[in-house]
């Protein structure tokens, strides 16, 4: 059962109950009550019937005493042989077209006159209706009596009723009816006595069928408008149902239609402004913020798919240039990277600190080693370093088998000074990184650890990108390379060497020792070069380092804990005893 | 008819004495003058000898009632009205109206106290004849 029917139903009912109850209601009220003003109106018309024949009798009455004063009437001593009261009495019976007879008798009883001619002479015996004495005018003295004889065909002029009904008399006394023409299987009996006839009642018979056939067309009519009011309701249901249904189906349709074909340009019509009508425009407002929500969504995901697309791309940038950072050093990585030199050929000249290093002997050392742990060895080895010259601020130009070529002072500079500082700085941290590296590798299987030399030279070179467009390498060419990497050749194992030029910049700070002028290949100047000893004493943070065969001690003021320290030294001091 | 009427009164006037006034038998009375028989027509004397007098008339236009009139109450038709009328408002009536003799004949028999005039050949023994005219 759809809803369109449900309300059309629902309206029948709250209308429809109401009415027939109603209606039947008034029914049996109109009936009972017109039943009673029916009766009402008959007893009426009953009375109406009575009081017509009490005044026609009144009347007859009246003129009857009338004309039983007559002067006239004397004649009756003469026994009225001039028939003058037989005259008027006639005259008065046709007058009145009354059935029965006038009759005036002497005090015999004899009839002297009479409108009935054939009485006169006769004792007078018969029913009467009204008798009046009659006295002569002349003694006062009674002389007769005035006798009406009186028919009671005289009242069937007055006994016309409705249809349905019967009007007739009834003698109480002796139980005898007069006139009554009809019979009625179920009837109403209404009753009215007369005055003037003595124990004679008017009595009214009603049909009941005929009476009840009144409320048939009530009735029929009552069945008719029911019908009708029916109808009538049914018609004003469908009419609402469908008025308040239509906006309802129209915005199911849309929903559905929605729905179906994910089209949210659709909108429901809105006429009214009652609930359904705000409903509509609430569903229109609520469509229309999810088409802009959808299209916001598509834009979005749009977006998100270009983003994505060129998060993927920059992902990929990423993991490229996370690889190519391991080929590169991470200052020129980023310097390329964050946009502040373009990747191109160029060149500059500076003042760069150059740093050299180079393990001693490594090739015979590492003659007998399988070439998967010379790579492991190699590449921890180089790992360690490279940390070491990222902690400092170094630019790692290349690794040469197992040598390294670094510099500072470009692409960031800290001041000439301070870059050779934080130079010599790396290589005293490399050395001590070099002692523990010794245990690992003694743990790996190499007996004679290994050693390293460094060489340190500033001087001004040309740095910058080298080779065709295809392919470039940043790196310094210049005398003052060279100087460095001859430096590094001349120094001992585990030791610093310095040309003279870094030595004036750092020598504030680090304890070094004169190793003489040294000649080198390719400078015509012999150059004088210095080892680095290790921080100034009398500076507090200077490192302390010793260091004789099978024995090394370095000390970093700065980290250690001295009380601890000292507890291992004298733990040292009695192994030595 | 003037002319008829007046020979009429001449023709009844040559036969004098040919009606009477009567009354029932039962009454006790002589002969009644005419004076008195006119009192008792024009109801200024109620009682005939201690009874209680019931003039009769004829009806007016009679014959023997304009000769009853002429001869012995002596007066014409237009004073008699002018008469009555007069003692309408004295309360009294003009005698009442036997249409025939005959009525007039029964009606004083059987009236005790009732005056009528009649022919005189119509007297029986139950009248008495107490004046003639």
């Amino acid at each position: 059962m759809n809803f369109k029917v449900k309300a059309t139903l629902l309206f029948l009912a709250a209308s429809l109950i109401p009415y027939i109850i109603g209606m039947f209601y008034l029914l049996a009220k109109s009936q009972d009550e017109h039943f009673q003003s029916r009766q009402n109106e008959l007893l009426f018309e009953l009375e109406k019937v009575a009081d017509r024949i009490d005044n026609n009798l009144k009347m007859i009455e009246k003129d009857f005493i009338f004309i039983s004063k007559l002067e006239v009437m004397n004649d009756i001593v003469s026994f009225d042989l001039d028939r003058r009261i037989s005259e008027i009495l006639l005259a008065k019976k046709n007058d009145l077209e009354l059935q029965g007879d006038y009759t005036a008798t002497d005090l015999k009883n004899n009839a002297i006159a009479s409108s009935n001619l054939k009485n006169i002479g006769k004792e007078f015996a018969g029913k009467y209706l009204f008798k009046q004495e009659i006295t002569s005018s002349f003694t006062g003295q009674k002389i007769g009596d005035l006798i009406l004889e009186y028919k009671l065909e005289n009242l069937k002029s007055f006994l016309k009723s409705a249809e349905g009904s019967v009007i007739y008399l009834y003698d109480s006394k002796n139980n005898v009816t007069y006139f009554k023409t009809q019979e009625f299987e179920k009837s109403i009996t209404l009753r009215k006595p007369l005055k003037l006839l003595n124990g004679m009642e008017l009595v009214m018979m009603v049909d009941k069928d005929a009476m009840l056939n009144l409320f048939k067309d009530l009735r029929n009519v009552t069945i008719i408008s029911l019908v009708g009011g029916f109808l009538l309701i049914l018609a004003v249901s469908l009419y609402f149902a469908k008025k308040i249904i239509t906006p309802i189906t129209r915005l199911s349709k849309t929903a559905i239609d929605i729905s179906d074909t994910g089209d949210y340009t659709k909108r429901v019509l809105v006429e009214s402004k009652d609930e359904i009508g705000m409903l509509s425009a609430a569903f229109n407002n609520m469509i229309e913020s999810i088409e802009d929500m959808l299209a916001r969504l598509k834009k979005e995901s749009e977006n998100k798919i270009k983003l994505q697309e060129e998060k993927s791309k920059n992902e990929m940038l990423e993991s490229l240039s996370k690889k190519l950072s391991r080929y590169l050093s991470p200052q020129i990585f980023d310097s390329i990277f964050l946009g502040r030199q373009d990747v191109k050929i160029e060149s500059k000249r500076k003042k760069l600190t150059i740093f050299f290093s180079d393990i001693v002997n490594f090739t015979e050392t590492t003659d007998r080693m399988e070439s998967e742990d010379l790579t492991a060895i190699l590449n921890y080895y180089l790992n360690e370093m490279n940390t070491i010259a990222l902690k400092h601020g170094a630019t790692i130009d290349k690794f040469i088998g197992d040598a390294i070529m670094a510099f500072f002072g470009d692409p960031d500079t800290k001041g000439v000074k301070e870059d050779a500082c934080a130079c010599v700085d790396m290589a005293l941290e490399m050395m001590q990184k070099i002692d523990e590296l010794k245990n690992h590798w003694l743990n790996s299987g190499i007996s004679r650890p290994f050693k390293i030399r460094i060489g340190i030279n500033t001087g001004f070179s040309t740095v910058g990108n080298f080779g065709s467009e295809e392919r470039m390498d940043y790196t310094i060419i210049g005398g003052a390379i060279n100087l460095a990497s001859r430096i590094e050749s001349f120094a001992e194992p585990n030791e610093i060497w310095i040309s003279e030029e870094t030595y004036l910049l750092v020598s504030d700070r680090y304890r070094c020792t004169e190793k003489g002028e040294i000649a080198v290949k390719g400078f015509l100047r012999s150059v004088k070069m210095y080892k680095v000893e290790g921080y100034k004493e009398n500076d507090e943070n200077t490192v302390w380092r010793r260091e004789e065969k099978g024995f090394s001690i370095t000390i970093l003021p700065q980290e250690v804990n001295k009380d601890r320290l000292k507890n291992i030294l004298k733990e040292t001091l009695q192994k030595l005893e | 008819m003037r002319v008829v009427f007046y020979s009429l009164i001449i023709i009844s006037s040559l036969f004098c004495g040919e009606y009477a006034a009567v009354v029932s038998k039962d009454v006790r009375t002589e002969m009644l003058s005419k004076e008195y028989l006119k009192e008792l027509y024009l109801k200024k004397r109620g009682f005939l000898n201690e009874q209680k007098a019931i003039p009769i008339n004829l009806p007016s236009g009679n014959p023997i009632r304009a000769h009853f009139e002429k001869n012995v109450l002596d007066m014409d038709i237009d004073s008699l009205n002018e008469y009555w009328i007069e003692q309408h408002y004295k309360g009294k009536k003009p005698p009442f109206v036997q249409n025939s003799q005959e009525s007039i004949r029964i009606f004083v028999k059987n009236m005790v106290g009732a005056v009528g005039y009649i022919e005189k050949s119509r007297v029986d023994n139950g009248l008495k004849i107490v004046y003639e005219f």
